[in-house]
This record gives structure tokens, sequence and C-alpha cells, in this order.
């Protein structure tokens, strides 16, 4: 384990969409704003991530995922999401020794990585 | 030539208390237990049609397997991870144990490959562990099998040892190659691998010692000494005078990693492990000293 320490961590966020165009941001496997018992439970969502958004390795995973987060975040039915950007979210963990001290990241980058068009009826199941 | 035959017999073959592998048992089965109770609230997202990665997506990482969710209903996780669950029981408690350790083997295989995405080394060490505990007499102590057969004496307690020694080998290669893969990265070479892995807050839940983290020479004493570590396990776990030493310096490492870092199953299921290598006295002696 470890063999090869990450330079970056890395999470994933949903961005959704509604019908009325509001947006919500849902991020997936990001451990680093949770509580003990919080990150206990994201533990294998975090892991599932780093797999999947890690050079995107599992690109063919986003579109299931994508309509995952979108049924995950329907609860209006006259308001349901129609569209999910995947965002891949990270921050470098600053070179030796000039990180010693640095206990909270303090830049975060983001970039899309993959945008589905999401129909009523794929969000009923 | 014959004192190594019989050397070679008595490591593999002679019949030995059971206590250790009674032990690991049942901190085995209590970590399968935490692993499943941690997973079933997630069965819908991570392990049915409705989640994020169908039975399909799965068979396209591991198209060749054994895994019975590809003969179950769809959709039928969380009553499959019940059954884990309970299955997971009788193997703590050591009901049934040979039968529950197969079906332990089996489970555990399934869910592993309907979503490996979700898994790591620690994992398929608990998959390994239970394979070779089929073969092993892990029911004989500390088991409701033991009371149920109403045989108290020591000779009903003794085993043949082979199996364990095989789960015994097993940690060991992973503390090699584990060393030997690190060995060849720069990081690690260079005593700035654990400055990497103790300031990756996707991992870190902390604090963590700040003398050791936050400065370059409690990086380089935690990089080189988790590398001496690692080599020097699987030698030194088997001589008597350095095996408590070894052993008690893993404890501590894998505790501290257990108190600090978001990898639980791993440090569980190795720690488990440490049981195998403990003697019949050294049970003895701590369970007087309670």
């Amino acid at each position: 384990m470890f063999a090869r320490p990450g330079v970056q961590t890395i999470y994933m966020e949903a961005r959704i969409r509604y019908r009325d165009g509001a947006q919500n941001l849902w991020p997936i496997g990001r451990q680093d704003n949770l509580n003990w018992v919080g990150r206990l439970q994201n533990e294998r969502a975090h892991k599932m991530m780093e797999y999947a958004f890690d050079k995107n390795r599992y690109s063919w995973i986003y579109p299931q995922i994508a309509l995952w987060a979108a049924r995950r975040n329907f609860s209006d039915a006259d308001n349901p999401p129609v569209s999910i950007d995947l965002v891949r979210r990270w921050s470098g963990i600053p070179e030796p020794p000039a990180g010693l001290n640095i206990s909270a990241i303090t830049k975060r980058y983001g970039e899309i990585v993959y945008t589905q068009t999401i129909r009523s009826d794929e969000l009923q199941i | 030539m014959t004192t190594l035959v019989r050397y070679w017999d008595a490591f593999w073959f002679r019949a030995r208390s059971t206590k250790p592998l009674g032990l690991f048992r049942i901190a085995l089965g209590l970590t399968i237990l935490q692993k499943m109770l941690l997973l079933l609230p997630l069965a819908d997202d991570f392990f049915s049609e409705r989640g994020m990665f169908t039975l399909e997506m799965s068979r396209r990482v591991f198209p060749n397997r054994l895994c019975l969710f590809d003969f179950l209903p769809s959709d039928c996780a969380v009553v499959f991870f019940c059954a884990t669950i309970l299955i997971a029981v009788f193997f703590t408690a050591g009901l049934l144990t040979r039968v529950a350790t197969a079906l332990l083997y089996v489970a555990m295989a399934s869910v592993e490959y309907r979503n490996p995405l979700l898994f790591d080394s620690g994992d398929r060490l608990v998959i390994l562990l239970l394979f070779f505990g089929m073969f092993a007499p892990l029911g004989r102590s500390f088991s409701v099998d033991r009371l149920l057969k109403r045989d108290c004496s020591k000779e009903a307690e003794a085993g043949p040892i082979w199996a364990a020694r095989l789960m015994q080998l097993q940690i060991c290669a992973m503390y090699f190659w584990s060393a030997y893969a690190k060995l060849n990265q720069k990081s690690w070479s260079s005593g700035e691998a654990m400055y990497w892995i103790s300031h990756n807050l996707q991992y870190v839940r902390g604090p963590m010692p700040q003398l050791l983290v936050n400065t370059m020479e409690g990086v380089h004493l935690l990089t080189y000494g988790t590398l001496a570590f690692e080599m020097s396990f699987p030698f030194l776990v088997w001589f008597g005078p350095t095996r408590k030493y070894v052993l008690f310096a893993g404890l501590l490492f894998h505790l501290a990693i257990l108190g600090s870092m978001d990898i639980p199953t791993f440090q569980l299921v190795v720690l488990s492990s440490y049981l195998l290598f403990l003697g019949d006295e050294e049970i003895t002696a701590f369970g007087r000293t309670r």
C-alpha cells in the first residue's frame, strides 16, 4: 500500500442542473470536510472515485455515475434534474519542505470530465 | 539431511494447539463484520443496477470469475449482505465453522467481484485468508463447535498446522513485496514518501505527531522506519527471540495508521493475522495476566 504515494488529493463532484435552472453541487468521495464517522462511511466512495477519476482510467463508467447522481438528487417530480456535469476536483500537495506546516488545502482545481443530459424516464427505475 | 527433513515435517505437519487459530478466527470475523456493516447502507449505491456500477460493468473488469451475483436476481444486494453478515456471525462464533468459512469465502469474493473499484489490498487479504482458512482447524478452539463437542481435552484442541503456515507465509510475502515495490520508487528511496502520504487530506484524518510529519527529519525517520519494518518482518518473525519485538513494532505501526488514516480494513485484518504468530504458551500467559 502507498508504494507510489499520490501527489494530489482527488475527489469528484456532480453539478446537477434542474429544470428551473437551479444548480446543486454534490461531492462524491470527498473526505477532507467530514468528521470521523462520516469519513468511515464515505471511505469506499472515496476509494472508488480515486480509481475512476485518476487519469480517467475508468471513463466508461461516467455515464452510469451521472445517471446515479441524477437519481440520488431527484426529489421533486415537477423539477427534475435535466443535466449532470461530472467535475474532477484536485489539489496539489506542495513539494517538501514548503508544505511541511500547511494543514489545509489552499487551492483547488476543477475540470469537467463528462456531461450528460438526463431524460425524465431515466430517473424512474 | 534427516534433521532438515524432520524440521520441515514438524514445521508443516506437526499437530499444535489451535488456540491462536481460534483467536484469529474471532478477530477476522469481527473485521469482516465491521466491513459488511459499513457497506450495508451503501448496497443500493454500489451494488445495484440503480447504483453507480452495474453488473455488466463489473464483468468488464473481471470477465472470468466466480461471482454469486451473476446467478442471483438483480438488486438482491441488501439480502445478500444480510446473509453474509449472518454467516460472518457464525464464523466469528465458531458455529459450523468449516461450512461458514467456505460460504464466507465465496460471499466475500463475490462482493469484491461485484464492484472491484471499491476495494483495496486489505480486502483481498481477507479473501486469501478465508481461502486458506477453509483448510485450517479454525473451529477447534474458542468456538461453539468445541462447546458442542463437550471434549475439553488438550488433544481435542490440537490440530494440523499447515494451512496456518500458509497464512503466515502470505503475511510475510505481503510485507516483502510491499517493501520491494517501495524500494523501486523515488519517493521512498529519497525518504520523502511519508511526507506525501501524511499530507494527503483525503486519507489522513489527523492529528498526526507534528514532530514526525512536519519536520524533514521526522519524515525521513517514518519513511525509512516503514521500509526497515516491512523488510525485516518476513525474516525476524520466525525466530523466538525477535518475534515478539517485530510483532510489537507491527502492532504500533498498524495502530498508528488505524488511528490517523482512513484505511481501516487493511489494518484490522493484518493485526488479526498477527495472532497466527503467537504460541500457545504466549496466549496462556496473556490469559493468566488478565
